[in-house]
């Protein structure tokens, strides 16, 4: 049973009928038009695997079988080379190529405030936008508590949520829409009308009804991608969230700001397993790290098709993760949870071609406790950066509101094009 | 009608069958301690389903059998010199992974299938909350292989014969179990001063060392640090099964006498000497070290605090109330780690009756409570016979058996909860904004509406359905809703999606 356009538009208005989130209006021109999609890869992405840092002298001697191919050997990481140092894992090919076409920013050593290596608490950090546990609100809500009105106006949901759940960045006091696609066959207006009256007087539960009623409209002409869960568990369904992204991002009434989750990068063992012939192990079941690897890069690049040149030029993706893994391999050819890793910048209004790291090394002495990339370069003041200089968020806002007691970490310049 | 009944089918059950509500009128307390008596047992749905050891067995032949086959096929491909010759050996090829795809497939839909139905139609639903609860706890989710096989097994093996014993057994049996040992790699993790660990360089794997002290026991702010992980880790090492798939020494003839599918203890790989736990030395050598760490572990206050807190925030409210917490964290040192107890004193405190419906269902458990109001079950769907294990000659069960499932599977997965598909070894987390997405809540309305056009027939008379489902937990709105629904199917629709439906 779909709630589709038909039936929210003929049979009642959701806003109208549960008198929650703003009035629609007519669209008209907003201040700015800029798009910003936030990318969270859940469990850990190895910083070291996602950019390598080949020029390291002891990289290849500290990786062991994790530098599998690099340069000098007439390997993939000649190719996808980002400066003298620095390389991209060889399955981002296309993300390399915006890269070459300075449309990537590559953050390196960074990490949230979080030193714990738990998963969920770095997690929780980084959606939180601070380490600080008693604030039970996301970042990206409290941003939108800050944007100026009229850019909400005309929209049901300036941000949003794809997959069925809202990760905790979206959580807080502005009422923010999800999407996943719609499952079910028509539901009769006369049903609804019902049900939106039981649900005008539950507080907690009403204004969700409403929201929901109000992004369907949006979500109908999507049907038929079969996914389900925590955001994209697997490659193919980030391509699938990717594609929808555009699809949103690109309605003159859609939202502007859209947050993908995709998890599963948690690599304890075989972490650079691929499916070949002489593995022992039978199917897919081995080596999805390179799989994940090739499925950002599907999904980016299918998130640039469908936004098209235009849009795309207004348009900046954040991917970060919750922390960087051991820089050693463990007994077990893959790496445990560590600390510092990478965060990328990628669109057409990013100000790309360089890799930003203020570099600590790899030599033992080098380690945050003797196994980790230390962190040199807070995530927030990238995060900080693109608010300031791509959403016109206000230093105020960036160093009390969105990420508070932060005025020490200043935020990273020259990443927008101007 | 009694609202205290009502709150405990639907706060500590699984929600109200018809008459449930009426069974427990009579003393709700009584009603839920009673399911706790008894020696526990597997669910008749389960009988016939794999074991564990079977199941390793069986990866094993995979491994040992099934892998040379395709060796030689890609080979025979790869010399072959005419297309006919490639495309026939590429044929086979995909018969025998295929073959084994369709069996995993079917497995998962047979122990998913007889979960929901003991889920749907049990006597003890309280008991059975608590064994999904402690599932959750220490979860093998179906999300790695050969896990996902494993999952169904490891729930009747470790969970449910401890789930009123004492956490510390289920906690042991956990660690051993293959699993779990699988899913956080802990077969694949040696002493880095073990003989093996020397011998062919490799080391310590922290996964499943972390995760016991983090998830499983002392909770993220217990009081551990990076030190105490690598020490857990270490006494565990060794602590694998037999056959290991995959490893060399499956054909030493000195491992010939160990018992194939179980937990086996590995001496070579594990570390040598005395390891520090928590500030505790812990010198015993072999499989003992790791019990004696797990052993205190399991009852430090920490871990007593840990536990409670999670039981009274998923039965209670988000923010439990710290005196109930405490309560419960006390009876759990006082009896030794007895979940009975615990359980027990759950169901007198006070709290837990006096902030009803303050929690938002999970998503299958919102399924499941709406499928057992109108006493719907899954069809009984065909037991899969070992011989189905040599999967070449796999034949899949009648393609009917998937429909019903269906209803309970996708529905649940579409509101962001795939049914044994927790995201990681955390499990599914359990606040009201985990699950309270304006997608998801959409979902379950589109869903309710769906189920009440289809099962419609089910109810004679919709006010009575109303009482027998939420009793006094029903609001006046909701009341007069149903009363002035135009049509039976609105009515149950109504319902099925109201707010009242939605919480416990």
């Amino acid at each position: 049973m779909l709630l589709s356009r038909r039936s929210t538009l003929t049979g009642i208005s959701a806003a109208a009928l549960l008198a929650a989130g703003a009035p629609r209006m007519a669209f008209s021109a907003a201040p700015t038009d800029q798009r910003l999609v936030f990318i969270f890869l859940r469990g850990g992405v190895d910083g070291l695997s996602l950019v390598p840092a080949y020029g390291e002298p002891s990289f290849k001697a500290i990786r062991g079988p994790l530098a599998d191919g690099d340069p000098g050997e007439g390997t993939i990481f000649d190719a996808l080379k980002l400066d003298g140092m620095f390389a991209l894992n060889p399955d981002l090919k296309a993300m390399h190529a915006m890269y070459q076409a300075g449309e990537m920013t590559v953050l390196h050593a960074t990490c949230s405030g979080y030193r714990d290596r738990s998963h969920f608490d770095a997690q929780d950090t980084m959606d939180r936008g601070m380490v600080d546990k008693t604030l039970k609100t996301g970042w990206i809500n409290r941003t939108l508590t800050t944007l100026p009105g009229q850019l909400k106006t005309g929209r049901d949901n300036y941000a949003m949520g794809l997959g069925p759940n809202l990760p905790l960045s979206l959580r807080g006091a502005e009422q923010v829409g999800s999407w996943s696609p719609p499952k079910q066959a028509q539901a009769s207006p006369d049903t609804l009308e019902r049900l939106a009256a039981l649900y005008r007087r539950d507080t907690q539960l009403g204004p969700v009804l409403a929201k929901g009623l109000s992004t369907e409209q949006l979500g109908s002409s999507m049907s038929g991608m079969d996914m389900t869960g925590q955001g994209a568990g697997s490659a193919r369904e980030f391509t699938e969230f990717a594609k929808a992204a555009a699809t949103f991002l690109k309605a003159p009434d859609g939202p502007r700001l859209v947050t993908i989750d995709y998890g599963n990068w948690d690599s304890h063992a075989d972490q650079n397993g691929r499916n070949n012939p002489n593995d022992p192990r039978v199917g897919n079941f081995a080596g999805r790290f390179p799989e994940f690897y090739l499925g950002l890069d599907r999904g980016i690049n299918s998130l640039k098709t469908g936004l098209g040149p235009e849009v795309w030029a207004k348009t900046v993706v954040v991917l970060v993760t919750e922390f960087g893994r051991t820089v050693r391999i463990n007994g077990t050819r893959g790496t445990d949870h560590g600390t510092g890793g990478a965060a990328l910048l990628l669109g057409g209004a990013v100000k790309g071609g360089r890799v930003i790291a203020d570099w600590p090394g790899l030599e033992d002495a080098d380690l945050l406790d003797g196994r980790d990339l230390k962190p040199t370069t807070d995530v927030r003041a990238l995060l900080k950066g693109v608010l300031r200089e791509h959403m016109g968020v206000g230093d105020k806002a960036l160093d009390e509101t969105i990420f508070p007691d932060s005025r020490a970490i200043r935020p990273l310049e020259g990443l927008v094009r101007a | 009608m009694s609202r205290e009944a009502a709150i405990a089918t639907n706060r500590f059950g699984l929600g109200a069958r018809p008459g449930e509500i009426e069974s427990a009128a009579g003393n709700p307390r009584r009603w839920l301690l009673e399911q706790l008596e008894g020696r526990p047992a597997t669910p008749a749905q389960f009988k016939g389903f794999p074991t564990t050891a079977d199941h390793i067995q069986n990866y094993y032949y995979r491994y040992g059998v099934v892998s040379p086959d395709l060796k030689v096929l890609e080979d025979a491909a790869a010399a072959s010199k005419t297309q006919a010759e490639i495309d026939k050996h590429a044929t086979s090829r995909k018969g025998l992974l295929g073959g084994y795809v369709a069996w995993v497939r079917e497995q998962l839909m047979l122990e998913r299938a007889a979960r929901t139905n003991v889920a749907l139609t049990t006597p003890q639903p309280f008991r059975e909350r608590m064994v999904r609860f402690w599932s959750n706890h220490l979860v093998v989710p179906v999300i790695k292989q050969p896990t996902a096989v494993l999952a169904g097994p490891y729930e009747r093996e470790v969970i449910r014969p401890h789930t009123t014993g004492k956490f510390a057994d289920m906690l042991l049996a956990s660690a051993r179990n293959p699993g779990m040992t699988y899913f956080l790699d802990n077969h694949l993790s040696a002493g880095p001063n073990s003989a093996y660990g020397q011998r062919h360089k490799i080391g310590l794997n922290e996964n499943l060392g972390r995760e016991i002290l983090e998830l499983h026991t002392l909770g993220v702010d217990g009081g551990y640090t990076q030190a105490d992980v690598i020490a857990l880790s270490k006494g565990i090492t060794g602590w694998a099964f037999w056959p290991n798939a995959g490893r060399p020494e499956n054909r030493d003839p000195k491992n010939a006498g160990r018992t194939p599918g179980a937990f086996n203890y590995f001496d070579e790989w594990h570390e040598p000497g005395p390891i520090v736990l928590m500030g505790k030395s812990y010198g015993q050598s072999g499989v003992a070290q790791g019990e004696a760490m797990l052993h205190d572990v399991a009852r430090h206050p920490a871990t007593a605090r840990f536990l409670a807190g999670k039981l009274a925030a998923h039965f209670i409210g988000d923010d439990p109330p710290r005196a109930v917490v405490k309560r419960l964290a006390a009876v759990y040192l006082a009896h030794d780690t007895d979940l009975a107890e615990v359980c027990r004193a759950l169901v007198e405190a006070p709290e837990a009756w006096a902030a009803a419906q303050s929690k938002l269902k999970q998503p299958e458990d919102y399924v499941l409570s709406g499928m057992r109001s109108l006493n719907l079950t899954l069809a009984d769907n065909v037991v899969p016979a070992p011989s189905m294990y040599r999967f070449p000659g796999y034949r899949p069960p009648p393609a009917s058996a998937g429909a019903p499932y269906s209803l309970a599977y996708d529905a649940a997965a579409s509101m962001g909860q795939k049914p044994m598909g927790a995201p990681g070894p955390q499990g599914w987390y359990d606040r009201w904004a985990d699950w309270s997405s304006a997608d998801s809540l959409l979902k379950r309305v589109e869903w309710s509406l769906a189920t009440a056009t289809a099962h419609a027939d089910r109810v004679e008379d919709p006010v009575r359905y109303l009482d027998q489902t939420l009793g006094g937990l029903a609001s006046q709105d909701l009341r007069d809703s149903v009363k002035r629904a135009a049509t039976k199917d609105q009515a149950i629709g109504l319902v099925l999606a109201s707010p009242d439906f939605q919480r416990r």
